[in-house]
Order: C-alpha cells, then structure tokens, then sequence
C-alpha cells in the first residue's frame, strides 16, 4: 500500500443561490484521506456532509458556487475540463449511494448495467466482458451469478441491489470509494453482511473510503479516523478511538452523549438545545455558538482555528486554545 | 382493584390476500402476523423489535383495531375489542392512540396545528365550548414543547422533530391509557431522537401512559423499553426484561442475539474483534419456512426445527424462549452479546 495522502481538500466553500438567499452551505472545509485509509464525515441531516462528497466528484447542481481546492492524486478536480473529468468520475474514484434502486436503472437487467462500465471507461479485460462481470459479481457474494447477471433491479432484495452497486463501482477499480450511507436502507443483519464486504474489498482493492453517515455506530466499525461536521463547518476530526473516548468539541460530546446506549431508569439523553440554524443567515463565528452552554464571546465573532488535542486529533474551538 | 394487564393478546393473526393481474385473488396470503400471544402491563412500555416486514407495525394497527385480524383476540382493558361494535369501539378509541414514524405523512399538511389537535377533541364530544378546545390544546402543546406560537402554522413550517412533538401531542389530547409509538425516531436525527426520547419518557411518567413501543434500533429498544419482544417473520421468538437481561446480553433466541451482535453501537474498543454475522436474508412472508421460520439462517438447525414449529417456554421467570435449542445458543452466541453488552455500558457510564 502506498503512503502518503490520496485526496486532499483545501479550504472548501459551498454557496447555493436560492430564492430565498444565498445558502453558506460549506464553510471552509480543510480534510485529507490517505492511501487505504477510511475517513468518515459524520454529521446530521443538512450539516454539508453529501455536499463535500458531490463536491468530489463535481455532482453539485448548477447554482452551487465552488471555491477551493479539490487535490485528487495531486491534480485540482475542481479546474479539470469535463472531458478529463470523466476518466476520473466513475473509476477513479467509485460511488454508492443510500439507495441503490434509484441508481441502478430499472428497465435493464443489473449485468449489462455492469457491463456499461467496461464500455463507459474503456476497461482493460482479460476476458469476455461477461466473464468479467460475473467475477465482479462473484467478489460482491452475490449468490449464483450467472442467474443474477440476468436479473432486474426490482428482483433483487435492497441487501442484493447495494451489492450489485458496489460490483458496478469496483469494475473500475476505484482508489476511491465515496460511500454515502451505505447501509441507511438496510436491515441490521443486512447491514452488517454490506459493511463487512465493503471493508473486505477494501483490502483486496487497496481503496480509500470516504464514508458519509449520520450513524456513530456504523463510524465505530469501519472508519479509521472521523470528522464530525457541524452546519457546514468541521467541528472536531481525529482517529476513530480518539473522537469517541475523548470527544473535545461541545458538539461532539453531546451527540456523543445524546446516544441512548443504557437505560433510561439510569439517566436521561443529552439534550443539546435549539436547532441546527439556518445557513442562509449562519451565526457569525463558530456556527455552533447559539446552541453551546459554554459559548464566550470571541465564538461568536471568530471563526475558531483547530487546535491540536494529540497526534492527528484536532478541534475547532475557541474554548480549548491553551487548555 | 385494577389489573397489571392492560392489553392481552391471544394467538392475533393477520394474512393479507396477494392479487396478481386485474381483480384476480390468488390463494396466497402474506402471513404479516401469525399467532402471536402476548402481554402489555399497565404502566410499562413494551418494545417491539424485528426487521422490516417481520409484522411489527401489522400488529400495532391490530391492536388498535385499524385493520380487522385474520384471527385471535385482543382485550384492552378485559374487553374483546373485535367483538366492539363501531360506536363501542369509538368509545374505547380515546383511551388509545397511536404515533407514527414520519410526521409529515400522518399530519395533514392543509391543517394548521390548532386544527389537527381539535379534531380527536371533536371526534370523542371532549371540552365543551371552543374556548375550553383551544385551553385542551394549548396545555397539549405546552406538555410537548411547543407554543402557542405554533397554534396557527402548518406542518411543513415545523422540523421533523417539531412535527413528531405535534404527532404525539395528537395520540395523547384524548388522555388516552395506551400509546402505540410505531417507529416514532426512526427518522430523525440522534440530537433529535434523544428530545423525542426523553419527552415520551416524562410524558409516560406524568400520564401514566402504557405505551407499545415499535423499532428497529436495538439501541433504542434498550434506552426505553421496560419489556421486549423480538419479532421474526409474523412470531415473537423471544420476550424478555430490559434492564436485567436485553441489556445485560441474556438472550437465547439465535436470533435476538444475531441481531444484537449485527447492530452497529459505538463499542470502540471491541473493534477488531471477529463479528459474527447472520448469513442469508429474511424470507419471504408468502410461504414462510417450515418448522422453525429461522432455521434456514440458524447455524445451529437441526432436523427438528426443519420439521417442528419451537414451542414457547419461559425459561426464566418472564422470560419467554421459541427456540428448540436455546441452551446452544446460550453456549455459542450469548457470551459475546453479554461482552458486547459490558462494553457498551462502559462507554455509558463515562468509563474509557
């Protein structure tokens, strides 16, 4: 496995024009995922972490406004042309979403959407094009491929259709994977058979994951390092143990604690208070400001820069600097 | 004297009819609940816990009589609620309520707040002038969290976790015994589901509220149930305590213990350990297996359960087991659900 860093982000910035405004959805967003590593961006519905992804892999709509560096391999994604983009979207780096019915296309059997990717990207093969498939089909433990290869979407359980995305992504041989919520639709039991084969093949594959969850539990299985982002600011990012015994961030230490992990005779959740604000008019400063029991007066005026916790652990927050 | 039981369930049975082509009913039936007997005592919440289509929510419709029942029975309160004719049963009605998992789709969206709330008030003949309607409402709203600011917007003006407050304060203006919660966090976010949670518990505690509560998230089940019965396939395999046992990891179900083992909890420090994952899918409901309806994924089956449906045995006091084999898995799967279990309090208490 090679070292060093894979893609690297550098200072991100969402704007959506909308009807109402112009929405701050990323506000400067700075994270890296190295070779074979596995990032999780873990945050609640709205805090930017699909927006960071689509970013990636330029998804946006058309009246999102980009600035920043999206350093893939060394090369800024975000100024290629489309032509050069493409060869990158799709193989280069590999994509699953929370729903693979809306994915996948209903009026063609799930082999030749596989197929597709062969054509698309121009693949090297070593054989036919369906042995090929049914080897990918076989690395994704789909049960009898060769039957499977000619079944349609809708034939499939919601734990077959996630597997058949993942072999449509690995035809080419992504170093990336973005993989928002996964497992969101799944059963447990299913979930863990689809988490379980993610981090297999990513070890037969050598890829890097970036992982898009609101799940803790699912951060806690599979990723290496988390950054937990909050209304479109990253709050708090280090290594998975780190965050999870020794969360800095108030944020993170109340979704933390808000995790119903005993019972409720032994104490009541963390209530964080309020409500995750609107981003066309954010709070000044550190966004969380307005719904944290420690928030000074510098946090609503100052954008807080990370300080270091411990080796690879940081945490954007005014209330830790030299504490 | 009033009676611990509140709701007693005796073999309830729902098939639904499947139809394929235009008006053709074909012999097969979806056995969404199949013979399932059960106790709800008043005062406890008794959690549900199953994976999609095993009849969770089935049977909460049953209960309240949303849907008619293949077969079985269902007193509340002593009273056989299918034999209730409809204004009897409307009667009975306001001593239940029911809240579902997304709000948006159970509020109707051209109603404001004020209106949604009267309406089981005009529906049951309660509060007697429009001025004691609007205090009813105003005291629901204020036990829920909201305001009276919120009497005159509409659904789509709230969040997910304001509209499931509106949802709640709905199944409860009626004063109701018994509150059936289908699913009521599973569609919001962790910070949200922690308010919602903690409401439903003070609220249980002030109404003395029985409540049926519907999930999928052992986690969940594990914060708020006094009781639990898992559900597989239309059957409760086991039925257990909370405190003292789900969460101690004393299960002895295969599959209880399977899915205790597959839920994703935060447990850092048993990372890395080897998982142990169920194989296989769950069934089909149409022609569900033989015997035992998890034998096909059991890594313990054995010609018996092919053949023979597992009685049910309380093999603890309140401790109820369908199994054949449940001291197999007792061996096999239960050590590590407890370790997982110890791990998980750990990090509850604060312990790193």
């Amino acid at each position: 496995m090679r070292n060093g860093t894979l893609l690297k982000i550098e200072d991100l910035y969402v704007n959506f024009k909308t009807d109402e405004g112009i929405a701050k959805v990323i506000d400067g967003v700075s994270l890296d995922i190295k070779y074979g590593e596995v990032l999780a961006l873990m945050g609640e519905t709205g805090c930017g972490k699909s927006t960071v992804a689509k970013s990636i892999l330029r998804l946006l709509p058309k009246n999102a406004e980009v600035r920043g560096k999206i350093l893939f391999k060394g090369t800024n994604i975000l100024d290629l042309p489309e032509s050069e983009l493409r060869k990158i979207r799709g193989k280069e780096i590999g994509m699953i979403f929370q729903d693979p019915l809306t994915a996948l296309n209903p009026v063609f059997i799930v082999g030749n959407q596989i197929s597709e990717m062969f054509k698309i990207h121009k693949l090297r093969i070593k054989r036919t094009i369906l042995d090929e498939v049914i080897e990918l089909l076989k690395n994704v433990r789909i049960p009898d491929p060769q039957r499977r290869y000619y079944s349609y979407p809708f034939e499939l359980s919601g734990g077959m259709r996630q597997r058949a995305m993942i072999a449509m992504m690995l035809a080419g041989r992504p170093s990336l994977l973005i993989a928002d919520e996964p497992t969101s639709a799944l059963d447990v039991t299913i979930q863990a058979q689809i988490l379980k084969l993610i981090m297999d093949l990513r070890n037969d594959y050598n890829m890097s994951i970036l992982l898009i969850t609101h799940d803790p539990g699912v951060v806690a299985e599979m990723a290496d390092r988390i950054a937990i982002m909050y209304a479109g600011q990253i709050a708090e990012i280090g290594p998975v143990r780190d965050i999870f015994l020794n969360p800095q961030h108030p944020y993170t230490k109340g979704l933390l604690r808000a995790l119903p992990l005993g019972h409720k005779e032994e104490r009541e959740l963390e209530n964080i208070p309020g409500r995750v604000p609107n981003l066309i008019e954010p709070p000044p400063g550190c966004r969380f400001h307005p719904r944290c029991p420690h928030a000074i007066e510098k946090c609503k005026k100052e954008k807080p820069k990370p300080v270091v916790v411990s080796n690879e652990h940081f945490v954007f927050c005014h209330l830790l600097r030299g504490g | 004297m009033v009676r611990s039981d509140l709701v007693v369930v005796e073999d309830l049975k729902k098939y639904f009819p499947i139809r394929t082509g235009l008006f053709k009913a074909k012999g097969s039936f979806v056995h969404a609940v199949d013979g399932v007997s059960l106790i709800i005592k008043r005062g406890e919440t008794f959690g549900l816990a199953g994976e999609s289509g095993c009849g969770k929510s089935t049977f909460a419709r049953l209960l309240l009589r949303l849907i008619e029942p293949t077969g079985g029975k269902v007193l509340f309160d002593e009273v056989d609620i299918f034999s209730l004719s409809k204004r009897e049963l409307k009667k009975i009605r306001r001593r239940m309520g029911i809240v579902f998992q997304d709000p948006k789709s159970s509020l109707n969206p051209r109603m404001t707040i004020y209106n949604i709330l009267k309406r089981p008030l005009e529906i049951h003949g309660l509060g007697s002038s429009k001025e004691e309607k609007l205090n009813m409402v105003l005291e629901i709203l204020e036990k829920v969290g909201l305001g009276e600011e919120h009497l005159n917007r509409y659904p789509h003006e709230l969040s997910g976790g304001q509209q499931q407050r509106v949802s709640i304060a709905r199944a409860i203006i009626t004063k109701p015994d018994f509150v059936a919660l289908d699913e009521p966090t599973s569609a919001l976010d962790i910070s949200v589901q922690a308010q919602i949670l903690n409401l439903l518990v003070k609220l249980q505690r002030e109404f003395k509220l029985t409540y049926l509560f519907i999930t999928h998230n052992l986690m969940v089940m594990q914060y708020v149930s006094d009781r639990v019965g898992i559900m597989y396939l239309g059957k409760v395999v086991e039925v257990l305590n909370t405190r003292e046992e789900l969460n101690m990891g004393r299960v002895y179900h295969p599959y209880t213990a399977f899915l205790m083992l597959s839920t994703p909890a935060v447990d850092i420090r048993e990372r890395g350990r080897n998982k142990i994952i169920v194989p296989g899918e769950v069934p089909s409901p149409i022609n569900p297996p033989s015997g035992c309806r998890f034998h096909p994924r059991c890594p313990f089956a054995k010609e018996e359960c092919r053949r023979k449906e597992p009685p049910v045995t309380e093999i603890r006091k309140g401790h109820y087991v369908a199994c054949h084999f449940p001291s197999v898995t007792e061996e096999k799967l239960t050590p590590y659900v407890e370790e997982r279990m110890e791990s998980i309090r750990k990090l509850w208490r604060g312990e790193s």
